[in-house]
């Protein structure tokens, strides 16, 4: 179809979409004749801004939303259980080393006041005293037998000795 | 997941709930020994501890009357800790008697202290043990128990016991020059 032919079936609205592309094809890739090339302008801008998208193309485009609509909430679904799974774990590690925490305190002072502690400080000592004074007359009683036995032995080896000569 | 919680909080409150032996629930060690009398509340039992802030203060402090050359000696103590058991009459006195006299026999065998001394005279003996850490650290334990016949069937037992140790950096032998013997 002619390009004039065109522009009238434009103007008179009887254009397909087709032809309408076809149109400003023409207008915007062909060397026009000098009076549609003075038209030119204004026919671009009645004429439709964008081509019609191929049916196929928004059903593509369509499928691609979903799909990514899909891995995005996937993603946060993920994020989700990975949140609350950690913070159960954390809260039962903290809880285990509440329960099994070694507990390393230092005994405490059983008096307030050093007069009192020396009382006892003392005390402890005397009784300290009274073993090592009962373990040293343990010895002397010893040392007291031994003597006696020795001495009983050495009578004893004298007179035999005595005796054989 | 919340089955995964609720079996994990189970295990710990089952691992934290320890099995007691009825023979030897309140000693394990020295420390736990002492631990179980400090927490007993017996009023046949008297304990205490003495740390080396209130050594030092006791040794400075203006008691008189003292045989004891305290300052010389709290310069070296780090702390004094004292158990003293005077009747059987309850379970958790018996139970501590019996684990003094444990004690005199298991820091020989299993903790490697050395008998300084042993007494025994009418029923009341004593030891002397002692032990070299390192850093020149000395630790002195003193354990004396009492056994006479039950007034009532005759039967011999313990009726007494008292465990002293004392922790410092002295030696064994400085002992009786320390307390003026």
């Amino acid at each position: 179809m002619e390009t004039r032919e065109l522009i009238e079936n434009f103007y008179d609205g009887c254009t397909t979409a087709a032809e309408e592309n076809e149109l400003r094809r023409r207008l915007c890739n062909e060397p026009l004749p000098a009076d549609i090339e003075r038209e030119k302008e204004l026919l671009l801008a009645m004429l439709p801004a964008a081509e019609a998208a191929p049916a196929q193309l928004a059903e593509r485009l369509s499928q691609l939303i979903d799909a990514a609509s899909e891995r995005e909430e996937k993603s946060r679904r993920k994020r989700v259980r990975l949140y609350t799974w950690s913070s159960s774990v954390a809260a039962a590690a903290v809880l285990l080393l509440c329960l099994f925490a070694p507990t390393t305190q230092q005994p405490r002072d059983t008096f307030s006041t050093p007069e009192e502690a020396a009382v006892h400080i003392n005390e402890a000592f005397a009784h300290l005293a009274s073993i090592i004074g009962r373990g040293a007359e343990s010895q002397r009683e010893v040392a007291g037998h031994l003597n006696i036995i020795g001495a009983a032995t050495g009578n004893s080896i004298h007179s035999i000795v005595k005796f054989q000569e | 997941m919340k089955k995964y919680i609720i079996t994990i909080l189970l295990f710990a409150v089952t691992f934290s709930a320890g099995a007691t032996d009825t023979e030897r629930n309140n000693y394990d060690d020295i420390d736990g020994y002492f631990k179980a009398a400090e927490e007993n509340d017996s009023p046949n039992i008297n304990y205490f501890y003495i740390s080396k802030a209130m050594l030092t203060m006791a040794g400075n402090s203006a008691y008189n009357g003292s045989d004891v050359n305290l300052k010389t000696f709290t310069d070296k103590i780090d702390f004094m800790r004292s158990v003293e058991i005077v009747s059987n009459k309850s379970d958790d006195d018996r139970l501590l008697l019996k684990n003094a006299e444990r004690l005199a026999t298991d820091v020989y065998a299993e903790y490697d202290y050395k008998n300084l001394l042993t007494t025994s005279k009418e029923g009341l003996r004593s030891y002397l043990f002692y032990k070299y850490g390192e850093g020149g650290l000395c630790s002195v334990l003193v354990v004396t128990t009492l056994k006479k016949a039950h007034p009532e069937t005759g039967k011999i037992e313990l009726s007494y016991a008292r465990v002293l140790l004392i922790g410092g950096t002295f030696r064994a032998e400085d002992i009786p020059t320390l307390i003026n013997l």
